[in-house]
């Protein structure tokens, strides 16, 4: 964390107030600070303080990524996935369910946990799909985080290369979210994208 | 030399598993090839950084990208292995880890090599 700048001080605000203004929790901002991901200095009595341009270019990027994917009064499913393959694959299966099912899906792509939750600050998805282990924050705040914020209208997923005893041994998932190994068959997802958004309005299965 | 084969004189990767996995769309798996080839390129010399910087954290988690790759594309060998060495970098073992990881960087060249071999081969190199 850097001192403190030659800056005027209303060009500054506080963890609280970034977090507000971003649509996400405290201790994500805290974390993004303490990560070097949000600039800041902090105040003689240790209270960080954030640049609002830096806040402000967050905010520009939360809706840059939203305006290229909204359809709206569509479904929206947010995946958050650091590997760029598997990205392709879930474009893929998303692209071919929407086809197989006569729908449309707004498909919202965060590469890593920061984005995943600069993305539900701005808008709430229908489902979440993340990936567990990510560079920098994992995936266990990020679901922390997220079902504290959004349940219970948000379905969360998780997707993962690790098993059942791993995910629980490191770290704690929310009763009532589901957890699937990779590789994620197309009908395994297909069956989560019926479960999950748009109930009652898409074909149940085994409809043609 | 590492050659995009194992002992047994076969690919890496399960070309017939992954064809299986994408529905037969050769096209669509030369897609993912080409990301494959260009997100993962490094990932060797990073897993020998690791091991030489005895990074157990980041060898850790190398490892478990390792994993994800064959996810997609199927190897069984290179998943074994990996996923020892996340195990072992997890358990805090660095003897095992570094050792596993010094077998996981060859096999995971021998496995990009055989990606780029079957793309060339199946998309005329583009």
């Amino acid at each position: 964390m850097s001192n403190k700048p030659q800056t005027p001080q209303d060009e500054f605000i506080t963890t609280r107030e970034a977090a507000r203004l971003l649509g996400v929790g405290l201790s994500t901002v805290q974390g993004w600070v303490e990560a070097g991901i949000l600039p800041a200095w902090k105040t003689a009595g240790g209270h960080r303080r954030i640049p609002v341009a830096s806040i402000d270019e967050l905010r520009r990027k939360q809706l840059a990524v939203l305006d290229a994917a909204q359809k709206p009064g569509k479904p929206t499913v947010l995946f958050i996935e650091d590997d760029p393959v598997q990205r392709m694959v879930y474009e893929d299966q998303i692209a071919r369910m929407a086809h197989d099912l006569g729908i449309e899906i707004n498909l919202v792509m965060a590469t890593n946990v920061f984005e995943g939750l600069l993305l539900t600050g701005q808008q709430t998805p229908n489902l979440i799909i993340t990936d567990l282990m990510m560079p920098g924050m994992d995936g266990y705040h990020l679901i922390q985080e997220l079902h504290a914020k959004l349940k219970p209208s948000v379905a969360i997923v998780v997707v993962t290369m690790l098993n059942q005893d791993e995910v629980m041994a490191r770290g704690t998932i929310p009763k009532g979210i589901k957890v699937l190994t990779k590789p994620v068959a197309y009908e395994v997802l297909l069956e989560v994208i019926r479960s999950h958004i748009g109930r009652g309005t898409l074909p149940s299965r085994g409809t043609p | 030399m590492i050659q995009a084969t194992n002992h047994d004189g076969n690919d890496v990767v399960d070309w017939t598993a992954v064809l299986s996995q994408f529905g037969g769309r050769q096209e669509f798996v030369a897609k993912l090839t080409g990301i494959a080839l260009q997100a993962f390129a490094d990932l060797p010399e990073k897993i020998a950084q690791s091991i030489v910087e005895r990074d157990l954290r980041n060898l850790g988690f190398q490892a478990h990208s390792v994993k994800g790759i064959c996810a997609n594309f199927n190897a069984p060998q290179v998943l074994a292995l990996a996923l020892a060495t996340e195990q072992s970098a997890k358990d805090g073992n660095a003897e095992q880890a570094l050792t596993r990881g010094e077998e996981l960087v060859p096999l995971l060249r021998a496995m990009l090599e055989n990606i780029s071999a079957w793309r060339h081969a199946n998309t005329g190199g583009q």
